[in-house]
């Protein structure tokens, strides 16, 4: 018997109520995406963060990987990457938190991309439930500012992709802006 | 054990009958102390493994086996204790490179302890 004995420790699924996103991230992750995007080719990138207090999560970075891709196709080049991407986000005390990646069209009758069953294998980071997927249109490039509008959002609960409706988007999925400038009064 | 074999001296020649040995006197204190010194230099080898395969920060499991478990069944055990549902296409990943199910433990770990994560490569398409 090789095995001798095995002990678990799972975190229990998280459910974040809403999901912070800082404008100049998104801004970061869009270009990844659209780079690829000007060349006919889809990419896929990820958002970390940090659960906070009220049951939200705060992206606080993005991971833009190495990937191999084509006009309907995109993959970390290996798997090792993935363990590092992991290791240093660990380090950091920041967990994944969203996957985004771009398809070539902007899905069927207005409503939006889908996840393929690719995507639905295969585009998270980890196994966990509790972190989104986003599903781009036309390789990025649109504007970032129409982010989330425009775009199809899931969430994973119970290992299945459940795709959030148009007001549950607008509730949990909150893009801000990173700077809170000041002025006098008076001043334009 | 084996390798205490492999390096077990060979027998010395016996003296011609009737003769003594010429050699100069050891200390008999000294050759014992000096001998016990080399074998508790051999490492022992452990009877057990302890491996902790984890997915993120907070989701492991630690696994105890003996050394000539294969990466193979590591892997099996992980994907049950961490409810992998599609083990296809996962792998296991230590000391920054991918392992391979035939490989045993004894070839990974050098003091006792091990830690690899179970990663997938992400993938989107269609």
């Amino acid at each position: 018997m090789p095995i001798v004995c095995a002990d678990a420790r799972l975190a229990a699924a998280p459910r974040y109520g809403r999901l912070y996103i800082p404008l100049g991230t998104l801004v970061t992750v869009w270009e990844f995406l659209r780079l690829n995007g000007s060349r006919g080719r889809e990419q896929l990138a990820f958002l970390a963060g940090r659960a906070v207090v009220d049951g939200s999560a705060q992206v606080t970075c993005c991971v833009l990987p190495v990937t191999s891709a084509n006009g309907g196709y995109v993959a970390l080049t290996s798997h090792t990457q993935t363990a590092l991407i992991l290791d240093t986000l660990e380090a950091r005390q920041e967990t994944f938190l969203m996957a985004i990646h771009t398809h070539p069209d902007g899905g069927g009758e207005r409503a939006g991309p889908s996840h393929s069953t690719i995507d639905d294998h295969g585009v998270a980071l980890t196994p966990d439930d509790g972190v989104f997927s986003a599903v781009i249109p036309h390789y990025a490039l649109g504007s970032p500012f129409r982010f989330p509008d425009g775009s199809t959002i899931y969430e994973r609960v119970d290992g299945a992709w459940c795709r959030l409706g148009t007001d549950e988007v607008d509730e949990r999925i909150v893009v801000h802006g990173d700077t809170l400038r000041m002025v006098p009064a008076g001043a334009r | 054990m084996e390798q205490l074999r492999e390096h077990e001296p060979q027998p010395e020649r016996r003296p011609p009958a009737g003769g003594l040995p010429t050699e100069a006197v050891a200390d008999v204190a000294a050759v014992a102390g000096d001998a016990a010194a080399r074998a508790a230099a051999i490492p022992a080898a452990a009877a057990t493994v302890t491996v902790t395969v984890k997915t993120t920060g907070t989701t492991s499991t630690r696994i105890v086996a003996t050394p000539d478990t294969t990466v193979g069944e590591v892997m099996a055990q992980a994907c049950h204790d961490l409810r992998i549902r599609d083990p296809q296409g996962w792998a296991l990943v230590a000391n920054g490179e991918v392992t391979v199910d035939g490989w045993v433990l004894r070839e990974l770990v050098e003091d006792g302890e091990l830690t690899m994560r179970l990663v997938k490569r992400p993938e989107a398409g269609g």
